[in-house]
């Protein structure tokens, strides 16, 4: 099965050892910040496509913020596709 | 979606996973997320009851909760057997960080690799963390 995981936080530690090969992690909320931390894309395990929610990005002045390659962009309209693609989501917000 | 069983009316269960990742008494997640298993597991569904991160201190011997005038989780946790939820599970990584062995912790529990827990999220039906 193949999961959209969401991430609201900047913990990537806890919640990336149990994204499997084939599932999505899309970063919303507080998680855009991680993109401008370079540990995020080293420990990212392959075959694992990154989404970041623009809207986040945008509200936290990051718009212009060179993205690393394997992440993408997506609006809202793109992060209901991706639920609705995907098997189920799972989501990981701040304890 | 086909029906396995011989009577259509009864779906089959879902493999639910529960993740708590929270301390038992600085909020009220612990607390939620257990009445959450208890309610699918009196629906009948397939639970796993998942313990993470700073989650497994709720397991703890000896807590006492009126102390600080909280209910007691770890008694909330005894009611697990009786709702027919097996599969307790912890981070065995997670416990060891924290000095911590299975005999340490008020239930029956099956301390898991990454590996087996990441399988274990795969494959569930529906996953919810608090």
């Amino acid at each position: 099965m193949s999961s959209l995981h969401t991430l609201a936080h900047r913990n990537a530690a806890g919640v990336l050892p149990y994204v499997a090969a084939g599932d999505a992690l899309l970063l919303i909320e507080e998680a855009c910040y991680l993109l401008a931390e370079q540990e995020l894309l080293t420990t990212l395990p392959e075959h694992i496509a990154l989404y970041v929610l623009e809207e986040d990005l945008i509200a936290r002045g990051l718009d212009n913020m060179a993205l690393p390659k394997n992440a993408t962009r997506i609006d809202y309209q793109r992060f209901v596709e991706l639920c609705c693609h995907k098997d189920k989501v799972i989501n990981w917000f701040d304890k | 979606m086909n029906e396995t069983t011989a009577d259509a009316t009864t779906p089959s269960p879902m493999e639910m996973t529960f993740i708590s990742q929270s301390s038992p008494y600085g909020g009220s997640r612990a607390q939620l997320c257990l009445d959450m298993v208890l309610a699918a597991a009196v629906f009948d569904q397939s639970v796993n009851y998942l313990f993470l991160g700073d989650g497994v201190y709720q397991l703890l011997i000896g807590q006492e909760g009126d102390r600080i005038a909280r209910k007691t989780l770890s008694k909330g946790l005894q009611a697990l057997e009786l709702y027919g939820v097996g599969k307790v599970v912890v981070s065995a990584e997670d416990i060891a960080q924290r000095g911590l062995s299975t005999g340490d912790l008020c239930i029956p529990c099956e301390a898991l690799s990454v590996t087996d827990i990441k399988a274990m999220i795969s494959r569930s039906d529906a996953v919810f963390t608090l």
